[in-house]
């Protein structure tokens, strides 16, 4: 029915979704990396090659300084023509040497040397630089030879620069490929891992209060993703199941208001049903109005547990004391109790401040004395304490009547539960079957706990234990 | 009383407008917020019992418009919402009393005479309907000047219902005025406390005061 809307995309805009963000998030940290592996692995290779030639360099310099130290003045010439054989036959391309006096003036050079300008100027011996395209060190002789003082050894840098130049080549296309392929797989990767969300999407957009059955697979990997998808399942396991208690309790509240409603139609049907004495139709008015009262009573009862349920805010509670709330309460219900022949008391009562809601701690009250008057026989006894124990305070309402047996004990906070002895009791004994339900949401919304402890024939005990206010129990401990 | 019923709810509207004539008011009955200002402005009523859900504006934006005229004449709110901030708004908006529904006829009489009262400032040191008298200063009820010894919930039960005398007070009221908490179970906290008083100030005489009206709750009478 909604078919439509669900394959409908809930989301605004391509570049917003988590699958493109994904990929270009994924994109760009590959290709930085990828970049920057190239990039250095470039830079070192060019760094490895110029090394290598400065270690040849550097040790041909020391070869031909030793040579020159050893050749006598005389055989000059040989050296020379030793020197040009070894530059033609050097594996460097473009190898020479050159000698210069102590004035640094070049004194002789090999063939195929480098032009002589412009010079470099070499500061530091046996450290080389790289100058117009060549390598060139330095190295100081001490020779016999016509005053050379100087020897430096070069070669061009034309093979490092063709292999840099090669493997350049190689790093562009692979930049390239990273450039084109990464955005690619990133966004193959985000769809993988954004199908998942997609998936919880669409069955998420699928349920509805009305079917909530349907659940999210779990795929068993364990991540996220699945912790997501277990997290959603028992969220909607507790909404269903909540659901399903505040179905029943439409359904009770509908059926406990029929009853009033029955009354009042069929005394109304028969009034209106032919001529009776005016004793007649104010009879049936009185049993009209005393519906409509029952039917007041549920109705602000069922409303007074939607207000406890809502969990008021804290803000709005106010300081309430117990004590004196529970003496106006005990007045309220002394005369019913001493008309039933009960004897309702209150016993120790402690000065007592809680925050709170006033009219509700109220009702509470009233249906734990009501519930104690109403199922104590004559004869017996209620009694009523407020015990402070801080930070605490303890109010209990204990009575000598049936008791609440074991198997009922579990179901009396349920709403429109009823016990056994409740039901069966004359007319006028009856309730709404919220009250202690009422009870227990006030409390809990006080942050508090209510208990029963029953004995059959011997009598319930209620206690509600409630947070004193902050002001007293700072008092409490001075 | 002339008393203006401002309520949308026809057999609501109507209900209350018999009502008041039985019970010796005169009764104005508009179904819309626009006719009521109207009424309310030209001052002739005496109190407005006002609906807030009405069809053309809220009863509280009526309000305020009276209000704002410099208009004192009482209000009465009626509305289905009963929340404390509901009840404050209309306060504040400067409503004289505040009546939640479905709520009881005698209980909407008793509103509007200690409304009328409260305007015409009446604080009486002593109660008096027919043979009986109530002195509020010492606390000494008499009946054909035979003292009568009363405890504090029974005389304070006696001087809300001689303030009101005449007028039929439910249980509701009576125990909001005690006890400060409405009793809505099946259990009838007030009737015990009726019976007494009832023994205290009627069983020797001839002419029962308090008498209960069934359904709706208990009135003192002089005759």
């Amino acid at each position: 029915m909604h078919g439509s809307a669900n394959k409908r995309q809930p989301i605004g805009s391509v570049w917003r979704t988590l699958r493109f963000r994904l990929a270009v998030w994924n994109a760009a940290a590959v290709i930085i990396t990828a970049l920057v592996t190239l990039v250095g692995l470039r830079q070192g290779v060019s760094w490895a090659l110029v090394r290598e030639l400065d270690q040849v360099l550097l040790d041909d310099a020391q070869d031909v300084g030793l040579m020159i130290q050893e050749t006598p003045t005389d055989q000059a010439t040989e050296l020379q023509g030793n020197l040009n054989r070894m530059a033609e036959s050097h594996e460097h391309h473009g190898w020479y040497v050159k000698l210069f006096d102590a004035d640094a003036n070049e004194v002789w050079a090999t063939k195929n040397a480098r032009p002589n300008l412009p010079r470099p100027n070499i500061q530091r011996e046996r450290s080389p630089i790289t100058f117009d395209g060549y390598r060139i060190v330095q190295s100081r002789v001490d020779a016999a030879i016509s005053n050379v003082k100087y020897i430096r050894v070069g070669a061009t840098l034309d093979q490092i620069n063709e292999d840099m130049a090669r493997i350049d080549r190689w790093v562009l296309l692979a930049a390239g490929a990273v450039l084109l392929t990464a955005p690619l797989c990133g966004y193959w990767l985000a769809s993988r891992a954004a199908e998942t969300v997609g998936e919880i999407i669409t069955t998420a957009s699928r349920l509805r209060p009305s079917h909530l059955e349907e659940r999210l697979s779990i795929r068993g990997t364990g991540d996220e993703l699945d912790l997501l998808a277990e997290t959603i399942n028992s969220l909607l396991d507790r909404i269903a199941a909540y659901l399903n208690v505040k179905r029943d309790f439409l359904a009770n509240a509908a059926h406990e208001l029929r009853t009033p409603l029955a009354a009042i139609r069929s005394s109304v049907e028969v009034a209106l049903n032919g001529e009776r004495s005016p004793e007649e139709y104010e009879e049936l008015m009185v049993d009209v109005i005393e519906e409509c009262g029952a039917l007041e009573a549920l109705v602000n009862q069922l409303l007074l547990l939607s207000e406890t349920e809502a969990e008021l805010p804290a803000t709005k509670f106010e300081q309430v004391d117990l004590n004196e709330l529970t003496l106006k309460a005990v007045d309220m219900f002394s005369g019913v109790a001493e008309a039933r022949g009960v004897k309702l008391r209150a016993g120790r009562i402690d000065y007592a401040a809680v925050n709170g809601n006033r009219g509700h701690l109220r009702q509470v009250l009233n249906n734990l004395l009501d519930n104690a008057v109403k199922y104590t026989p004559g004869g017996g006894d209620v009694s009523v304490e407020v015990v402070v124990d801080a930070p605490f305070v303890r109010l209990r309402v204990a009575d000598t009547g049936a008791g609440i047996s074991a198997e009922e004990q579990q179901h009396i906070f349920q709403r429109f539960f009823r016990a056994e002895s409740a039901r069966t009791r004359s007319p006028g004994v009856g309730g709404t079957g919220l009250g202690l339900s009422i009870c227990q949401s006030v409390v809990h919304n006080h942050g508090g706990e209510i208990d029963c402890e029953s004995n059959v024939d011997h009598g319930t005990t209620f206690t509600v234990t409630l947070p004193l206010a902050e002001v007293e129990s700072a008092a409490a401990n001075n | 009383m002339d008393v203006l019923v401002v309520e949308d709810d026809d057999i609501l509207g109507k209900a209350l407008r018999r009502g008041l004539e039985d019970a010796g008011h005169r009764c104005t009955l508009v179904a819309n917020g626009a006719k009521g200002l109207e009424i309310a402005v030209a001052q002739k009523c005496d109190a407005v019992v006002l609906d807030l859900m009405l069809p053309d504006r809220s009863g509280l934006d009526v309000l305020r418009a009276i209000r704002s005229e410099g208009i004192r004449t009482p209000v009465i709110i009626l509305t289905a919402l009963g929340s404390v901030e509901e009840r404050v708004d209309g306060l504040n908006a400067g409503a004289d009393d505040y009546l939640i529904k479905p709520f009881s006829f005698p209980e909407l009489l008793a509103r509007l005479s200690a409304i009328a009262r409260r305007s015409h400032n009446l604080t009486a040191q002593d109660l008096c309907v027919g043979p009986l008298s109530l002195d509020l200063a010492t606390r000494r009820v008499t009946r054909d000047a035979r003292e009568i010894d009363l405890t504090p919930t029974e005389f304070s039960l006696l001087e809300f219902l001689m303030r009101n005398a005449g007028q039929v007070l439910t249980r509701k009221m009576l125990s909001e005025h005690l006890w400060d908490s409405n009793w809505e179970g099946v259990t009838n906290v007030i009737e015990v406390h009726i019976t007494r008083l009832r023994g205290k100030i009627d069983r020797d005489f001839d002419q029962p005061l308090l008498q209960t009206v069934r359904g709706r709750g208990y009135v003192l009478r002089a005759s």
